[in-house]
Order: C-alpha cells, then sequence, then structure tokens
C-alpha cells in the first residue's frame, strides 16, 4: 500500500490540536499514530516519506490560484461560499507554517 | 451512517459537483497539473511516485480508497494500465469519475463501489496494491 496521509504533529497542546484539527481536511481524525495502526493493520516494511514541504507549496498553490480566479470562482460558488473558502486555505496553510500539521507518505507490505 | 457522516458526504457531493465547472478545473490544473475536479494535495509528481512505490502495471489491481472523482485512480490506470477500482462514499464524485473513465477510454479498466473504507464488500487480498490520498489521522 501506499498512502497520502495529513497528519497532526504529534505533542501539541490542546489549543493547537484543535486548531489543527480545525485547519485540516474534512475527514475523521485521529490520534494514534499512523505506523502503529498501519502494523495494527496487519501491515510490515512500513516506511515514512516527509512531503510536509510539498504540501505547504500545494496549499499555497491553492490559495495563490483560487484568488487570480476570485471572480470566476465567485460567480460558480457565490460570493460568501467562495470567501470562506479562501479562509479555510489560508488557515490550513498557516497550521502548516506553524508547524500544526505535516503530510506524509507511507508505503508497506501485507505481512 | 449518522448525522454527521451524513452532513460530510453531503458536503463532498456538493464540492464534487462545483469541482465539475471549467475555472475551477483550471485552478486545479495550475496547483496539480491535473483536471479531475480533484480536492487533493496530491501532484502530479506524487502520482508518478505512488505509481513506481505500488509497482503498477497491466494485470496489476489497483483499489484507491476515498477515491473522491477519481484522483489519482484513474490516472494511475490510464498511465500504467493497471486496473482500478475506486471506493468512496459521495455518489456525485464516483459519478464524476464514471464520466471521466469512459472519457479516457478506461471503461475496461475501472469499477466504481459506493462503499466506506469499513465496509467494504471485497473478499481479503484479492487487490495487489492498494492507494489513499489524504487521509487525515
Amino acid at each position: 500500500m501506499a498512502f497520502h496521509v495529513i497528519l497532526i504533529t504529534p505533542g501539541l497542546s490542546e489549543l493547537d490540536q484543535a486548531r489543527a484539527v480545525a485547519a485540516g481536511p474534512l475527514h475523521v481524525s485521529g490520534s494514534a499514530s499512523y505506523p502503529e495502526l498501519l502494523a495494527l493493520a496487519g501491515f510490515s516494511e512500513i516506511g515514512e516519506v516527509d512531503l510536509t514541504d510539498q504540501y505547504r507549496a500545494t496549499a499555497a498553490a491553492w490559495l495563490r490560484e483560487s484568488a487570480r480566479a476570485a471572480e470566476q470562482l465567485e460567480e460558480i460558488f457565490g460570493s460568501e461560499q467562495y470567501r470562506q473558502a479562501q479562509q479555510e486555505r489560508a488557515e490550513t496553510l498557516a497550521a502548516i507554517e506553524g508547524g500544526l500539521l505535516r503530510r506524509s507518505l507511507f508505503a508497506a507490505r501485507t505481512s | 451512517m449518522d448525522d454527521t457522516e451524513r452532513a460530510m458526504v453531503e458536503e463532498f457531493d456538493r464540492r464534487y459537483r462545483l469541482g465539475e465547472a471549467s475555472a475551477r478545473r483550471r485552478v486545479e490544473q495550475a496547483v496539480l497539473g491535473v483536471d479531475y475536479g480533484a480536492t487533493s494535495y496530491t501532484t502530479l509528481g506524487q502520482a508518478a511516485q505512488l505509481a513506481e512505490r505500488l509497482q503498477l502495471g497491466p494485470g496489476v489491481s489497483l483499489l484507491d480508497l476515498g477515491a473522491g472523482s477519481g484522483w489519482p485512480g484513474l490516472h494511475l490506470a490510464s498511465v500504467t494500465g493497471c486496473r482500478v477500482v475506486l471506493a468512496d462514499r459521495p455518489k456525485e464524485g464516483l459519478r464524476v469519475a464514471q464520466q471521466r473513465a469512459l472519457a479516457d477510454g478506461l471503461a475496461d479498466q475501472c469499477s466504481v463501489v459506493a462503499s466506506s473504507g469499513d465496509l467494504l464488500p471485497f473478499r481479503s487480498q484479492i487487490f495487489d496494491a492498494i492507494t489513499h490520498t489524504d487521509v487525515f489521522c
């Protein structure tokens, strides 16, 4: 298997943990170690490649390119939803830059 | 499915519907290098890494969990020749993915399954490779 995973940085304060969850994607979040979860699911040879720098660059690109297309996107989404989406993108970028969110490629094999 | 899960699926359905708009596709093209209607952080280069890691090719069977509108599962099938099953809960994403599979000539290589990851309707060990992009853990 090979999964791209967005992770909350371990050891955050309760407040920062909540900020990370709010700034992350629209998914259920857990607090378990991902390699431990993979091992529990029967995977072995678990490897991790940190992609946080690329995550930051891609999050910045979503924000920048969406701003560049603001007029057309506002026509599609409406002004309020466009503004809210941009705010969420900015919060995600800030959380990555603040060290609250990371992104990794995990690869593993079944035992 | 409880109310929270239902609301999340509905929100993804809404995003996949809006993701079909041409302006939204142009933004995605500029950011990721593709135009599947995705809300992803997986770039074209990172999809190539997945193909290499998973040793995808003709005869290989890939399960893409949380496949959304088909990025990167359909792309991986297209560039490597593998077969892919796209599994996700939001049906709008799967509808968009099915249309893309037909348009890209991938109908024989691609199936879609509306299912959550914890209730997959497959026998064990029938896939050679599994991918899931932007799981939040």
